[in-house]
């Protein structure tokens, strides 16, 4: 009798305990706090509808870097801290997330050449994905749309990936993706952020 | 002698009621803390809330809707009460996956078999499940079952556990730090947000242009998106259910090649696909009006434009009842129609007060 008693006193302890004890490697719980990228995705490079970004203290300098106006544009890094020195020829489009906190946010630049897309990471606006579609812009490698795959090689050497029409290269915590046509030439350009 | 004798045998019986007291008091306290630690989804991200409200109806539907935003904000199911007496619920939830919508028909199937259900095929895009957030707003609602059971184990992304699914105070217990007025007026019951799963919205902000598509590198939906598809299907003609595909007629976030590969599926089965992006001039929608986001989701004006134009296609083409002739169900809707109206007011209200909702949507997050 004595022992039930006590594992009484002990679950009732431990079931308090556990409620209120913080625990490791959690996700942020969903709340009002919650945070969430948009449910409308545009698809998009990688795999369909994935777009999701991070905050990477060391991206500037481990990531692929998109240059424009002599800014470096990187994924998972904040869009914020650049955004004022990107001047102001580019249009703006958000979407807010289905059910949850946060927009997603798209500045397309010079009518359409680029278009640069964050996510909300807690407070910031993370750049997850810039997406190059015309040849009036080029990576900071020198590529742009229309070189041929030969080209890209020798800029960037053998992709990681390479399935005959798309081209993925990685560093850090950016994926680089190149699309190519039948012809062997590249279609799109896309700056991926790898979480 | 005798008494102490007594007292031996009663102190048995006495500690043994005290464990078991004991025992249950712990019970109910680690339920009463489960319950307040849960978010309630009660205010901002009603959106939560949808999964259970469900299970609230007293009243049949013949139309069920299943799937993401691209149903639960676009269509209203009150308006095509209201036009045709069609009783339809939309079973939505954010970011809902197909595999999930699969899992809640089988659910809905368990309380009632409609005649028509209709799917979005927006969540086709998604092959794999995405964000922890949304699986719980989708599953913790739903009623334990196995297809609750199997909606979680096909939904479950890296990291996260079925346990916290039976026990959500191990996903949420971290919350203590954060509770607000909402989680204690909430704890044991609460309150309906939806219109019969829609998500009312009266706001406007008029689409301009959209951001330049991304470039889609694979045209086809993945095979596991696919199978659940097909699952559907199935499941619905076992039960005699007519299956219609739909996609709400806002261009964004989807593509050409995705949409011919849903004609060519609903060719093959012989399935009605409304893609309504092709019938915006008959449903005389204006994105200059009916949008409280751009061009991302319709607001009220435009989901009732849609509800009216579809109400019609689905009473022309399925013999639907007229439930403004039933008097037990039109008595229920009658309640349904005046909280619709109040919610409608209430928002216009505050639109010409403040110039934006304030006790709804991401403006009301606590």
């Amino acid at each position: 009798m004595k022992g039930l008693k006590i594992t009484a006193l002990i679950l009732t302890t431990a079931l308090c305990a556990a409620a209120f004890t913080a625990c490791k490697n959690e996700k942020k719980p969903v709340s009002s706090g919650i945070n969430v990228i948009s449910s409308q995705s545009q698809g998009g490079a990688g795999v369909n509808g994935e777009n999701k970004a991070t905050i990477d203290p060391n991206a500037a300098s481990n990531n692929y870097v998109f240059k424009y106006n002599g800014v470096d544009i990187v994924v998972n890094s904040p869009m914020n801290a650049i955004l004022g020195s990107l001047g102001n020829n580019y249009s703006y489009f958000e979407a807010a997330s289905c059910a949850g906190q946060g927009i997603s946010k798209f500045y397309t630049f010079n009518g359409g050449s680029f278009v640069v897309s964050t996510n909300p990471v807690g407070n910031e606006d993370s750049i997850a994905m810039i997406t190059i579609n015309d040849d009036s812009v080029s990576t900071a490698e020198g590529i742009f749309i229309g070189n041929t795959v030969d080209q890209l090689k020798a800029a960037y050497g053998e992709p990681k990936e390479n399935d005959g029409t798309t081209y993925t290269y990685e560093k850090g915590t950016s994926v680089l993706v190149f699309l190519v046509d039948d012809g062997g030439k590249i279609t799109n350009i896309i700056y991926n952020a790898k979480v | 002698m005798q008494k102490k004798a007594q007292d031996k045998k009663a102190f048995p019986v006495k500690g043994f009621v005290t464990a078991v007291l004991l025992i249950a008091v712990s019970i109910v306290l680690f339920w009463f803390i489960q319950r307040l630690l849960m978010p309630k989804y009660q205010v901002g991200v009603v959106e939560g809330s949808f999964t259970e409200e469900y299970y609230k109806e007293t009243v049949p539907h013949e139309v069920v809707f299943f799937g993401d935003c691209d149903v639960y904000e676009n269509y209203s199911p009150i308006k095509m009460y209201q036009e045709y007496g069609i009783s339809a619920y939309i079973r939505g939830s954010g970011e809902q996956y197909i595999w999930q919508s699969y899992y809640l028909l089988r659910d809905t199937l368990r309380h009632e078999t409609p005649k028509v259900v209709v799917l979005t095929v927006h969540g086709l895009q998604f092959d794999q499940p995405r964000y922890e957030p949304y699986n719980r707003m989708t599953l913790d609602g739903m009623k334990w079952s196995q297809d609750k059971v199997d909606a979680i184990n096909a939904s479950m992304t890296k990291g996260e556990t079925f346990a916290s699914y039976v026990f959500p105070i191990l996903r949420f217990h971290d919350r203590w730090n954060e509770l607000t007025p909402t989680d204690f007026k909430h704890i044991f019951s609460k309150d309906v947000t939806s219109h019969n799963g829609y998500y009312m919205r009266c706001d406007v902000m008029p689409f301009t242009q959209y951001p330049p598509q991304q470039p889609l590198m694979n045209p086809n939906f993945g095979s596991n998106a696919m199978g659940y598809l097909d699952k559907i299907r199935e499941l619905c003609e076992e039960k005699g259910i007519k299956l219609v595909l739909v996609r709400a007629p806002l261009e964004y976030g989807w593509y050409p090649q995705w949409d011919k590969n849903v004609e060519k599926y609903a060719a093959q089965y012989n399935l009605p696909y409304l893609n309504f992006n092709n019938y915006t001039k008959e449903i005389g929608l204006d994105l200059t009006k009916d949008t409280y986001d751009a061009g991302v989701h319709l607001n009220l004006s435009g989901a009732e434009k849609l509800s009216v134009y579809f109400g019609k296609y689905l009473k022309d083409n399925y013999g639907l009842t007229d439930f403004r002739n039933d008097p037990a169900v039109s008595a229920v809707y009658k309640n349904k129609i005046g909280f619709y109206d109040f919610m409608r007011e209430d928002q216009e209200r505050e639109i010409r007060e403040y110039g934006a909702l304030k006790s709804y949507g991401a403006n009301a997050i606590e």
